[in-house]
Formats: C-alpha cells, sequence, structure tokens
C-alpha cells in the first residue's frame, strides 16, 4: 500500500544522474533543438482555457474545488414519472428481494409505484 | 476553540508529521505525546497519533482518538482528512469519500486531500466525482502531463470517448517539439488516444492517427497489430494482408494472426484447398513451427484429414511430445475424427508406419505411442477403461521412469472411481522426480480427493517457505494458492467437516476481496509510471473480477457447506453421519449423541496438536530471530467461529449474490440460489433463479424437482407470504408449473419423456416422493432398478445415494443400493464404507 501523502513530491525523476541520461538518450533521437519550458507554460495556459470552454466547466476556475464536493446534487433525474413511493413499499422490496433501499426505490419507481409489477419485472427473465 | 501551539510545539507537530512519512512510528508518537502534555486537546495532533497507531494495526483505538479530535476541532482539515484515512483503512469507502470532502470544504487547495478524494472515487467507480476531482488537480497543476492523462481516463471510463481525446489533443498541442523517442510516458499516452479512437470507432482516424505517430512509439508489437486490425476493418485487403504476413514472420504460431491473414485474402471458410496450400506455405518457411500443422487439423474432413492427422501425429509421437494429446483431443467434439485418430494410432503399435525411416529410437516412438493410446481411452469422450490402462503399462514397460505414464495410470484409477488408488499412484509418480513441482501438486490434489489433508499439506510443504507464520498452510494463504485451498476447502467438505471447509473457501473469497483492494495502488502508480492502456485494462478486468470461475467453484461449495449447516445444526461439532437428523434422536444413547460426542473429542484432540504444532513453531521461530514485521498466528484455526454462525443462509447469500450477478449463466449458482432463497422463504427470489435455470436449461432435472418444490411451497406455505408477492409468484410459475395441472399425471410425462436417463429418473422418482409420501418403497425399488440401466454413470450413482439419505431410507436399503453399484463398478472406492 502506497503511503498517502508522499506520492505527489514524486513526479520527476529524483535522481539527477537519471534526469542527465534522459536528457542523452533524447538528444540521440530527437535533434530538434532543446525546449523551452516558460513557452510550455503559456501553452499551457491557453490549452487550460481553451478546455475549461470547451467543457463548459468554467465554475472551476480560481481553483474552487468545492464544486467537486456537491457534485452528486445536481443531476436531474431523467424522465423518471414522479411516482409516488411508499416507504412500506420500499421496505417490503428491500426484505422479500434483497435489496439495498436504494435500489428498491428506484425499482418501484421503474414501476410507477406498484409493488406487484416491481416484482415481477424483477423476477422475470432479462 | 482549537488550541494554539506555541512555535516550538509547532515545529515539533512537524516533526510527527515527518516521522509518519517516514514510517518511524514510535519517534512520531513520542513526538505526539510531547505535544499533547502540554496541549492535550490540540486535535491535529490527535489526529496524527491516530493516524500513527492505526499504521500500527490498532484500528479501534485509532478511532476512538480520531474521534476525540474532531470533537475538539470541527474546524480543522487534518482531522477530517485523518478520519477519512482511518474510515480507508477499514474499507468503509463511502464514509472515508464523505470525510475527505468535510476536509476538502475547510481546505479547498490541499494536493494531498483532493488526490485521496481522487484514488477513493476511482476505486468506488464514481466517475463523475472522478471527472471532478481530476479536473480541479488539472487546475491546480497543469504542468504535469499525468494530469490530463488521468482527466482522459477519466472521461474515457465515463463513456465519454470524445472529451477523453480532446484533453489529450489539448495537451498535445501545447507541445512546442515533439517529446524524445525514449520518452515512454509519450509513447503510451499517444498509443492510448489511438485505442480511444479506436473504440469510438473512428477506425479511418485511428488508421491515420498511427500513421503519423505509430513509428515513433515504443510498443512496436503493439502498433503492428493495431495497424493490421484497422486495416482488415476498413476492407483495405492488400495492405492487411501484407501487416499480418509481417506479424507472422515475427510470431508463426499465433492463430489470430492467421485467422486474420486469410479474412484478407478472401478465402472462404470452405474452400479447404486453398486453405491448406496457405498454411503448408508457412509450415515449409518455419519447419519447426507447430501452428500451421495443427490449424488446418481443425477445418479439413475425410481423406484430407486423415493424410494430414497421420503425418501430424507421426512427426510428434517420433519426437515424444508430451502434450500431443492435450492438443489433439479438441478435435474429438467430431467423432469421425476421433474414430480416425483411434484407427490411425492404434496401427502405429501394429508397426504400420509410413516411409517407416528406422533411424529414430524406435522404442520412444512406441512408448508415446501406447502413452496417447492410454490417454485417448481415458478421454471421456473416446473412453475405454480397461484399454487405457493396458496401453499405460505397456507405455510403463518401455519407460518405467517416465513421470507423464505414471500419472497417466493414476488419473485412469480416478475415473475408475478409486480415490485411494488413484492417490497411490499419483504419490508414485511424484517419486519418481522429486524436484518437480508439478508432479507434487497433483499428488497433493489427489491425495485431498482421497481425504488425506495432512499427507497432502506435507506433500506441499516440500515447495513452501515453511518458516511463515503459520506453517506450509500459512505460505500456500499468503502465495494465494487459490487451487489448494480450494481443493482443501471441498475436501473438508466432503468428510462433512464444514469449520475447515468454510476456513479454506472463505480464505479463498478473501484473496478475491484482495485483488479488487489491490487495484488501489495502480490508480496512482499506473499514472506516474505511464503506462496506461494497461491500466485501463486492468481497471476493465477488475470489474469482472469475480466472473472467474474459481471464485464460483468456491462460492459453490461454501454455499453448499451453508445449506448444510442449515439442515443439520448438529454439523458445528463435527461430521455427522448424512441421512439422519435431529428430529430422529429421541434416546439418551442415541447413534446421533454419540456421534456427537465422538466429535466433539476430535475436535478437542484436533486443538491440542495445533496448539503443540504453534509451541513448536514459535521456539523455532525465537531462535531464528526477529525479522521486524510481527505477524499474528490465526486466531480460529478450524473455522470454528464461521461454523458457529446463527444465520447460516444469510451467509450464504453473501457469497450467492456475486454469482448471480456475474456469472448468471452458470446454471448450478441458479440451482444453489434457489435452494438458499427457498429455505429463506423468499419465494420472489427463488423463482427469479428457478425462470433464470430453465431458460438456461429446461429439461434440467433438477430445474423439474424445483419447479415442483416452488409450486408446494407456494400453495402451503411454511409461513404467511405478502399476497404482492405471491401473486406475482404464481404469474411466473403457471407458465413452468399451472396450478391447475394434475402433478402425478405431469410427473409422468417428464419420466415418460426422460426414461432413458438415470438423473432424470432420480428427478421424476424425487418429485412422486414429493407428490405422495408413501411411495417410498416403491421409489426406493425404482430407483434400484434404474442404477442397473445403462445410462448410469458413478457421478449420477453418488446423487442417487443421496437421495435416499434425503428420503432417511434404512441403512439396509442403502447398503444394498451400494452393493449394486459396487457389483457395476467393481474398481471403485467410492462406495465401500459408510
Amino acid at each position: 500500500m502506497s503511503d498517502p501523502t508522499d506520492d505527489h513530491h514524486q513526479h520527476l525523476p529524483a535522481n539527477p544522474e537519471d534526469r542527465k541520461a534522459a536528457a542523452a538518450l533524447s538528444s540521440l533521437n530527437d535533434d530538434l533543438g532543446s525546449r523551452d519550458p516558460t513557452a510550455d507554460q503559456e501553452a499551457l495556459g491557453k490549452a487550460m482555457s481553451r478546455l475549461e470552454i470547451a467543457a463548459g466547466q468554467g465554475g472551476h476556475t480560481g481553483g474552487n474545488a468545492t464544486a467537486s464536493a456537491g457534485q452528486t446534487k445536481t443531476e436531474p433525474q431523467v424522465q423518471v414519472k414522479v411516482a409516488k413511493v411508499k416507504a412500506g413499499d420500499v421496505n417490503l422490496l428491500v426484505r422479500e428481494l434483497d435489496l439495498s433501499q436504494v435500489k428498491a426505490t428506484e425499482l418501484l419507481k421503474a414501476n410507477e409505484g406498484d409493488v406487484k409489477k416491481a416484482i415481477q419485472a424483477f423476477i422475470a427473465v432479462a | 476553540m482549537p488550541q494554539q501551539l506555541s512555535s516550538k510545539d509547532a515545529s515539533l507537530f512537524r516533526q510527527v508529521v515527518r516521522h509518519y512519512e517516514t514510517k518511524q512510528h514510535k519517534k512520531g508518537i513520542k513526538a505526539a505525546d510531547q505535544i499533547l502534555r502540554k496541549n492535550p486537546n490540540h486535535g491535529d495532533t490527535l489526529a496524527m497519533k491516530a493516524l500513527i497507531i492505526s499504521n500500527q494495526g490498532q484500528q479501534e483505538d485509532a478511532f476512538v482518538l480520531a474521534k476525540e479530535a474532531l470533537k475538539n476541532d470541527m474546524k480543522s482539515h487534518v482531522c477530517w482528512h485523518v478520519y477519512g484515512l482511518l474510515y480507508r483503512a477499514d474499507k468503509n469507502y463511502e464514509e472515508a469519500i464523505k470525510a475527505y470532502r468535510f476536509a476538502l470544504r475547510i481546505e479547498p487547495d490541499s494536493q494531498p486531500i483532493q488526490r485521496d478524494l481522487a484514488l477513493l472515487q476511482m476505486q468506488m467507480r464514481d466517475f463523475k466525482g472522478y471527472i471532478n476531482s481530476r479536473s480541479a488537480m488539472l487546475q491546480a497543476r497543469p504542468a504535469f502531463r499525468q494530469n490530463w492523462t488521468a482527466l482522459a481516463i477519466a472521461h474515457h471510463l465515463a463513456g465519454d470517448l470524445e472529451e477523453a481525446e480532446k484533453v489529450l489533443t489539448t495537451y498535445e498541442e501545447t507541445l512546442k517539439t515533439p517529446p524524445p523517442v525514449a520518452d515512454m510516458e509519450h509513447s503510451e499516452a499517444v498509443l492510448y488516444k489511438n485505442t480511444i479512437l479506436s473504440e469510438a470507432g473512428k477506425v479511418d482516424k485511428a488508421l491515420e492517427h498511427l500513421e503519423k505517430v505509430g513509428h515513433r512509439a515504443t510498443d512496436v508489437l503493439a502498433v503492428m497489430e493495431m495497424k493490421a486490425d484497422y486495416l482488415l476493418r476498413l476492407d483495405r485487403k492488400e495492405e492487411a494482408e501484407a501487416a499480418y504476413t509481417d506479424l507472422l514472420e515475427r510470431n508463426p504460431e499465433n492463430s489470430i494472426y492467421y485467422d486474420a491473414l486469410i479474412r484478407a485474402k478472401g478465402i472462404s471458410e470452405d474452400d479447404h484447398k486453398a486453405l491448406k496450400a496457405v498454411y503448408d506455405s508457412w509450415a515449409n518457411k518455419y519447419p519447426r513451427g507447430d501452428a500451421a500443422r495443427r490449424i488446418p487439423l481443425d477445418f479439413l474432413e475425410g481423406e484430407d484429414f486423415k493424410q494430414a492427422v497421420d503425418a501430424y501425429l507421426q512427426r510428434m509421437l517420433k519426437k515424444g511430445v508430451p502434450s500431443l494429446f492435450a492438443n489433439i483431443k479438441t478435435l474429438y467434439a467430431n467423432s469421425a475424427k476421433r474414430d480416425t485418430v483411434q484407427e490411425l494410432v492404434e496401427g502405429y503399435t501394429s508397426g504400420k508406419v509410413q516411409n517407416g525411416e528406422a533411424n529414430g529410437d524406435q522404442n520412444e516412438f512406441l512408448s508415446s505411442t501406447y502413452y496417447f493410446l492410454a490417454q485417448h481411452y481415458n478421454y471421456y469422450l473416446s473412453r475405454n477403461l480397461s484399454k487405457a490402462m493396458e496401453s499405460v503399462e505397456k507405455a510403463l514397460e518401455l519407460d518405467p521412469k517416465a513421470v507423464e505414464y505414471q500419472m497417466t495410470k493414476a488419473r485412469i484409477w480416478k475415473h475408475y472411481g478409486n480415490v485411494q488408488k488413484a492417490a497411490e499412484e499419483m504419490e508414485k509418480a511424484r517419486t519418481l522426480d522429486a524436484k518437480d513441482r508439478h508432479i507434487n501438486s497433483k499428488a497433493a490434489k489427489y491425495q485431498l480427493r482421497n481425504s488425506e489433508n495432512n499427507k497432502a499439506l506435507d506433500n506441499m510443504s516440500k515447495f513452501t517457505r515453511n518458516e511463515t507464520v503459520g506453517g506450509a498452510l500459512g505460505d500456500l494463504h499468503e502465495m494465494q494458492c487459490v487451487w489448494y485451498l480450494t481443493e482443501d476447502g471441498e475436501s473438508y467438505l466432503r468428510q462433512r467437516k464444514l469449520g475447515l471447509a468454510l476456513k479454506r473457501l472463505h480464505a479463498v473469497y478473501h484473496i478475491f476481496d484482495v485483488w479488487q483492494e489491490d487495484q488501489f495502488d495502480f490508480h496512482g502508480f499506473s499514472l506516474r509510471k505511464g503506462m496506461i492502456r494497461a491500466y485501463v485494462d486492468m481497471i476493465r478486468w477488475e470489474d469482472r473480477l469475480r466472473e472467474h470461475p474459481f471464485y464460483t467453484r468456491a462460492a459453490l461449495a461454501g454455499i453448499k457447506a451453508y445449506i448444510q449447516l442449515h439442515e443439520d445444526p448438529d454439523l458445528v461439532h463435527g461430521p455427522m453421519p448424512a441421512g439422519t437428523s435431529r428430529e430422529d434422536d429421541t434416546g439418551e444413547d442415541s447413534e446421533r449423541r454419540k456421534a456427537i460426542k465422538k466429535a466433539k473429542k476430535e475436535q478437542q484432540r484436533l486443538e491440542k496438536v495445533e496448539a503443540e504444532k504453534r509451541e513448536a513453531r514459535k521456539t523455532a521461530t525465537a531462535v531464528k530471530g526477529l525479522d521486524g514485521e510481527v505477524k499474528k498466528e490465526d486466531a480460529d484455526p478450524f473455522g470454528t467461529k464461521l461454523v458457529q454462525t446463527p444465520d447460516p443462509l444469510n451467509e450464504a447469500t453473501k457469497i450467492l449474490t456475486p454469482i448471480l450477478e456475474h456469472s448468471p449463466q452458470n446454471i448450478e449458482g441458479q440451482l444453489l440460489g434457489f435452494e438458499v432463497y427457498l429455505r429463506q422463504n423468499k419465494l420472489a427470489l427463488a423463482q427469479k433463479c428457478l425462470s433464470a435455470a430453465h431458460t438456461l436449461n429446461a429439461s434440467n432435472p433438477t430445474v423439474h424437482v424445483q419447479t415442483l418444490r416452488l409450486r408446494k411451497a407456494l400453495d402451503n406455505p411454511r409461513e404467511p407470504l405478502t399476497p404482492e408477492v405471491s401473486e406475482s409468484v404464481n404469474a411466473e410459475l403457471e407458465k413452468l408449473l399451472p396450478k391447475s395441472q394434475n402433478l402425478d399425471e405431469w410427473n409422468k410425462n417428464f419420466l415418460s419423456v426422460h426414461k432413458d436417463s438415470f438423473s432424470h429418473i432420480q428427478a421424476a422418482l424425487a418429485s412422486r416422493q414429493l407428490i405422495n409420501p408413501d411411495s417410498k418403497a416403491q421409489n426406493e425399488n425404482d430407483l434400484a432398478t434404474a442404477l442397473g440401466s445403462n445410462d448410469a454413470s458413478i457421478e449420477s450413482a453418488l446423487a442417487g445415494r443421496e437421495l435416499l439419505n434425503e428420503w432417511r431410507s434404512e441403512q439396509a436399503t442403502k447398503q444394498a443400493y451400494a452393493e449394486k453399484a459396487k457389483g457395476k463398478w467393481p474398481e471403485s472406492s467410492v462406495f465401500d464404507l459408510e
């Protein structure tokens, strides 16, 4: 098991020898000159903004990571008819079909809250 | 309010963190205690201490401490982070995610918390959350390529191939100059992008991309295979042909290349001549190869087949290739081919060898031939055990030291139904080459089949690290030797020693849990190393982990053990005679009481022996000295705790669910699922299993009996049923067995359809017994008669004996049945004893 707090320090080859060796290797295969790290950074910045616009995720700017904390709440339920689901019915399905609360509720919703229909749908061979 | 630390204590706290990171736990605790002496309520320090003692394995104390830390400092991200880490170590991932989220809300810019959260989301396959986390991590550190790749993987696995491709492309565009060829991360990322294109169905785009970048990729073979595949899919036949020719020149043994080459050449499957010509050309080009000679045997027919297989067999027999039969037997699905092979090889023994060059070792040719025949007559599609035995004896006469010949002899005894002889012969084979691990394992396996668990372990110990905690058995656990644990568990199950059986089988489930857990390390590691394609493959494999037949096999055995335990709770003490129950028990001094007493005594004896062994091991390791890591001995070596479960059926459902979910095609899983759910009176679930089994094989004999049992359970429930359940099940069951149906007639009809099959006759008799309990004597009679039929096999005869147990037949009846079976299979041992 990797230690949870140590591995973000290890992105680059730590050993200068390794880096030198890598550089030597690459100059063998690649004679297009050395890279300019600052230009890279600029390009990356542009790339980031492009990505954000493309993905429509503008809300993330400024390192506002709380968006990830609330990620489950906004997803709209896709075209499920608002079916009345009784707690007693859910419990019945949990008991008889060994389902979790969540799954039992889903099953009931998919079958318009009708217990009999839900059970039949569940036991029918797919 | 959280306490503020003095500057001296603050630096001490930093030391605690450093000690934790370098795993110097003792120093860490010491420093933490030093801070706590002055600041007893400092939340962060308490949390760090909790984390350290959790790493030392004191999970419960750690939780207590972490809760105290949180109480003192609810607004500390350190406390919440630690709380999450503890839950994570406890494998309660949902709670861990919640705790991480709290921590992140307090400290949104913390990289370690964000990363820990992301890893967990991946482990839980919460792709939506993972995409969010990965986006945030990319925001924070866009300069690291792995952050880009990780976001692409997140989109890819969530099913958004477009977005994944876009992320990868966006990063590539920032590269002013192409990275060096030696840059593995780049090479893999490029190929990864290519696989995404191909998965999205954009084959032409993928090919175009591959041609542009492929020559710089490190994984040359993968590039060649992908290119060839794309060309073929795009119907660019000539180029595809060339590509597959290149691949075959690299590896002329890969049958997939041959198949693709033939499709590229546009040769029809029926054009045997043209097909043979292709293979022949490769066989000529690589005369030492096998694939080009073997594959044509699959499609050739008649005289062509005979010629080809003759040449193939003679070539291999002259070389004395031991795996020849294993390579040939798949042809036996076609009975004409089977007969041709038999005729040819029989001919070789009488000297009918074409162009018989006498330069080879005639003896070796002959012994290989007899060996082949022995395997041939031992194989279920061409079985004739007396001929098999004859052949293997001849082979052994020519070469008495050949391990595989002796091994085949043991196998023949196994098929005779004589596990004792089989184990003895296999042990003999083992002594022929004591350094061969394969034959060693085989010998152990056959001993387990013969209920010689100690002998088997003793054999295994010749290849294990016996200084491991728990000795040889401990090492087999540590090395995750699944086959041995499964065989050992099944062996104990046959002996009705359920504690030990459950112990071993649970060890197998545990190994699967470990495999599931193992992927955790790779969410970070693979990205760091850049091996993305392998990582994605691994993730997909993990998603289907419990489809593996090893899981199913161990789980089925475990379910059987739990069902037996439910049927006879006295098995908790040790083996009880089959076919009796508590209810039969009346007198003080009954057989059953004696059996319980005996079992308890045996249990005590075993515990004493084990304690002595441990003592011996302890002193032995003490001499060798401590090598740092202290591992605890198993606290429950006999599975006593497992077998004492108050609700065996509930335990059974836990291991049953993955089978039903991942291997719904396994009929035995469905049948056992029925057994569990029916006993739990969960008829809807029982019906689901029954319907599934019926769809898989409507004429399965057990399905017949189970249909009847469900009908009876529904019509006369043990406990009142919920009306919705009983109505739903009834609607479904009507399709299999209508309520109005006369059961007698229904059963008679079944019997007349399947009157030639012993298994089906058993099912019909079992049903008749259920319909009319007074028919017992007649059923016993009919069962014995049916045992004489040609269809009866040793396995079905054993199932018949189980039926007698179920009916609680008299000892004399069972005896007579066993004797009749023994008369039918005189070489067998499985009907002896009891």
